[in-house]
């Protein structure tokens, strides 16, 4: 128990215990199943999306994204004042903010860890002297966070491209996810063939590499054929 | 007053003025009757609310693996507002002697001089009947860190609000505590005692009471203007499509008592009951629908003459009071310049005021007008 | 061959080679990478060559970068007028485009038609302020030699910062970090401690340009004055330097008493009155028009 108190916030009684659920039945459990077949067909997982960008008015962008049972909506701040002394280059914060519950520390790291290295090296951050730009993930609703948090983080990743590109900040190519349920891997691609991200946590992933390569790439070609149609159809 | 002068501040556009000078901003658009966000003087925003989806007990028989109980999402011009209820369990504090059979002995050693006061019936206030959730509000605004004033100042109004709208009683958060058996086949039965069956206790039921404690979640998005109207809505909106589960005591933790030793003296302790939730079976969390109502605010804004002199003669119109009663107030510019405002809490048929905040010199015509409008608006709501 | 370049695009999309070969063979075009543009290196069948691709999503503009006393044509009708144009040179030539992507953002100036066209063209997807940029900022403390500002909007772009530091997200009742203390904070002195403003500096040399050693700055400006400055360096960490020493340049927009009294109007470039009690105070007040 932890020995603060928290006078700021209304956390109700200090002995009150979490709720802990049996296990589903089984003909619950079965409806949750994932359908590998589905989780490759990427066409009707584009088609089943919903994009929505410029939803939060006091950020500078944002976007809101939902598929699947995930809900993520993204808020980028920025470039905005700094304290300190002078930097030439805008600084990138990722701050992930998680409304389910279901998130660890670590996952909230992880998340937060890889959006940071895939668009730090695709912002042109020389652009913007002397200011930051912070990244505010939130994670409204999750389809399945024991096996499919991969596939969220790549919801997480084309969303915060869109929010990015809201925001009017330049980057010097789309930054496209996808996931890969076979092996548990996600990989974000610039300029179709250039890896910036990847993250993979099956067991066999790295024998597998060339072969999940070709399978992602396949589909990120889908996804920024998708993203670059719903950019221009939403601004002209 | 010279053209040319009259002719400089009139040279940035509409929004940068309304950075500069807000209080400048808002005159002259009040001056020629229209408010900054193009709405009239009394004119709510639309509210609209849906569940989300995001509670465990979603629609069409589908059950999802988390442990929010119930959900909205409120939109309301660009603000949106999500809510999710959760929820956790604590053991109620009952009178020793009613959970504990050898109660004396344990008082003997550990509260020697603690009268028994079972018998000091002392008259209950009302509230005492009443429950409260424990909200809190976050106002997204791309920071990180401790709560802002206004974000404790928000959870704590929704907390006593609610507790002095008297919408959740105690019993409606009790813990109907089912009993798990397994047969000799192996085979689980869960054994839950219904509000219309009379019949006694299983016997081997503890004699200790559970109740659920109920938190609420609260995220804002696109703050434009006082939230609490808002918040009030999307809480109660989440609270009544909310269900609590069934809970059952696991078999394992049976009534053990272990015996202590604390400063020498010696005495027993229960263990503490595992109390698990049904995955499936729920009951809805009842609500005193009488009671819930909506929540209205204002702000009154003086006319200051002489900013509506900068403006043209032919755009103003004639306003003939020295102040304005704006309903919903929005915006930088208006909640800037509302020195004076009105926040209204009333119940489901705007019968009774639940809550009542007036921060200013309001007079008595404003505050009959803001009521006229509270049960006006509340006649378009039910609808 | 000439390769089409397109009217509108999205990051990533290649704009054009760097040096173009035209009809003629005795003129080239050269393109350079304006705002939304970026210079890349490309490898297309094993050669390496540099391109131009775009970094934000918007119409394609393209200007020509003009060398001497040549003729003004504007932006968009470049690609035919310069085919007029390619008669007239004899030699091996080079003409120079700047390529930028104009975002469709909304422009506060924009849809204000009041400013002319020109500076608007400066328009800036995120509004920071840069060296030589006009600048709205209201003035937060003095003291001998500057005067500390913050910079509201950037004049032909719009305001800085959508959330106005803390504008949208609440005011008067939300502290810095959290917790109490902000209900009393003034509006401009918690944006300010917020750090969520862009700040400047004017010192007292650069407040106007004659008799620039005898400046006071208190007879200049005052606290919650509006002044129209030019941006003179980006400065350090956390202050730009600006400069009021231009006739157009000064206060635009200043109550008498600190604040407490009515709107003052400039009468001359260093005398405000009040309009409700004719008092007079000094300021470097900007030239109305």
């Amino acid at each position: 128990m932890a020995t603060t108190i928290d006078r700021r916030r209304l956390l109700g009684p200090a002995n009150a215990k979490p709720l802990v659920f049996a296990p589903l039945p089984e003909e619950y459990q079965q409806k949750l199943q994932i359908d590998a077949s589905k989780e490759d067909d990427i066409e009707s997982q584009i088609t089943r999306t919903f994009i929505k960008s410029g939803l939060i008015t006091n950020a500078n962008g944002s976007s809101f994204l939902e598929l699947d049972g995930n809900i993520v909506s993204i808020s980028v701040y920025g470039p905005r004042p700094i304290r300190g002394s002078f930097v030439e280059k805008t600084t990138l914060s990722v701050n992930l903010e998680d409304n389910t519950g279901l998130f660890n520390d670590l996952l909230n790291k992880k998340f937060c860890q890889y959006i940071e290295n895939n668009f730090l090296s695709v912002i042109n951050l020389s652009k913007y002297p002397k200011s930051g730009i912070d990244i505010f993930i939130n994670i409204i609703s999750v389809q399945d966070i024991d096996q499919l948090y991969l596939k969220l983080l790549s919801l997480v990743s084309d969303a915060t491209t869109l929010a990015i590109i809201d925001a009017g900040i330049e980057i010097i190519d789309l930054v496209v996810s996808s996931f890969d349920y076979e092996n548990n891997t996600v990989l974000s691609y610039i300029k179709n063939d250039e890896i910036v991200g990847i993250l993979g946590e099956s067991e066999d992933s790295i024998e597998n590499l060339s072969k999940i390569i070709e399978k992602t790439q396949k589909k990120s070609i889908h996804v920024k054929n998708a993203l670059t149609t719903h950019l221009i159809s939403t601004s002209q | 007053m010279s053209e040319e002068f009259e002719f400089k501040p009139m040279s940035f556009p509409p929004a940068v003025v309304a950075r500069i000078s807000p209080e400048l901003s808002l005159q002259r658009h009040l001056a020629i009757g229209i408010r900054p966000n193009l709405r009239k003087f009394e004119e709510f925003r639309n509210i609209e609310f849906n569940d989300g989806g995001l509670s465990r007990y979603g629609s069409d028989d589908q059950i999802k693996n988390t442990s929010v109980l119930g959900s909205s999402v409120l939109k309301s011009g660009n603000t949106t507002v999500i809510t999710t209820i959760t929820a956790g369990i604590i053991e109620e504090d009952l009178p020793a002697h009613e959970i504990n059979d050898d109660a004396a002995a344990v008082n003997a050693v550990f509260a020697k001089d603690k009268t028994d006061d079972s018998n000091n019936d002392i008259p209950k206030s009302q509230l005492d009947e009443y429950e409260s959730i424990y909200p809190v509000v976050e106002v997204e605004r791309g920071r990180v860190g401790a709560p802002t004033d206004e974000e404790m100042i928000l959870s704590q109004k929704l907390y006593e609000t609610f507790l002095h709208s008297k919408i959740l009683s105690k019993d409606s958060l009790k813990v109907k505590v089912g009993l798990r058996s397994i047969d000799s086949q192996g085979k689980v039965d869960i054994y839950y005692k219904d509000d219309d069956d009379d019949s006694e206790d299983f016997g081997l039921g503890p004699k200790r009471s559970w109740k659920f404690v109920l938190y609420a979640k609260v995220k804002v998005f696109s703050r434009s203007g006082p939230l609490f109207d808002l918040v009030w809505a999307s809480v109660l909106s989440a609270l009544q499509n909310t269900k609590l589960p069934r809970a059952h005591i696991d078999e394992n933790a049976a009534d053990i008592k272990i015996p202590v030793k604390m400063r020498g003296n010696h005495g027993t302790i229960r263990e503490q009951y595992q109390i698990i939730c049904d995955a499936i079976s729920r009951d809805p969390l009842k609500l005193n629908n009488e009671a819930i109502g909506i929540s209205s605010n204002f702000g009154i804004i003086d006319i200051d003459e002489e900013s509506i002199q900068t403006l043209q003669n032919e755009d103003s119109m004639e306003i003939d009071s020295k102040s304005i009663l704006l309903t919903d107030i929005e915006g930088e510019e208006e909640e800037i310049s509302s020195k004076k405002t009105i926040s209204i809490v009333s119940d489901r048929d705007s019968k009774n005021l639940k809550s009542l905040t007036i921060i200013g010199n309001v007079s008595n015509d404003q505050l009959r007008k803001s009521f006229e409008l509270t049960k006006f608006r509340f006649k378009h709501f039910a609808k | 061959m000439s390769i089409e370049i397109p009217s509108f695009t999205v990051p990533g999309q290649p704009l054009c080679p760097t040096l173009q070969k035209t009809k003629d063979p005795k003129l080239v075009h050269k393109f350079e990478p304006g705002n939304g543009a970026i210079l890349q290196q490309v490898e297309i069948n094993n050669k390496k060559t540099s391109i131009i691709s775009s970094t934000l999503v918007g119409k394609v503009q393209i200007e020509e970068i003009l060398e001497d006393e040549k003729e003004t044509t504007d932006g968009q009708d470049e690609e035919e007028s310069k085919n007029s144009q390619k008669e007239d040179n004899e030699e091996y030539n080079i003409k120079k485009f700047k390529i930028s992507v104009i975002p469709n953002l909304k422009n506060q100036y924009n849809e204000f038609d009041f400013i002319n066209k020109e500076t608007t063209n400066t328009n800036f997807a995120t509004n920071l302020p840069k060296e030589g940029d006009i600048v709205l900022s209201r003035v937060t403390k003095l003291n001998l030699k500057q005067a500390f500002v913050e910079i509201l909007a950037v004049e032909g772009s719009g305001n800085v910062l959508t959330d106005s530091g803390i504008g949208s997200n609440g005011h008067g009742i939300i502290a810095p970090g959290g917790g109490s203390g902000a209900a009393t904070f003034s509006i401009h002195q918690a944006s300010s401690d917020l750090g969520e403003t862009f700040k400047g500096i004017i010192r007292s040399q650069d407040v106007r340009s004659t008799d620039r050693d005898k400046v006071k700055i208190i007879e200049s400006f005052k606290p919650g004055d509006i002044i129209r400055a030019q941006i003179l360096s980006l400065g350090d960490g956390t202050n730009y330097y600006l400069t009021t020493s231009r006739n157009d340049l000064g206060v635009v927009y200043a109550k008498s008493y600190n604040g407490a009294g009515g709107l003052m109007y400039a009468i001359d470039w260093q005398t405000m009155v009040c309009s409700k009690t004719g008092e007079l105070e000094s300021r470097k007040c900007a030239k109305p028009f």
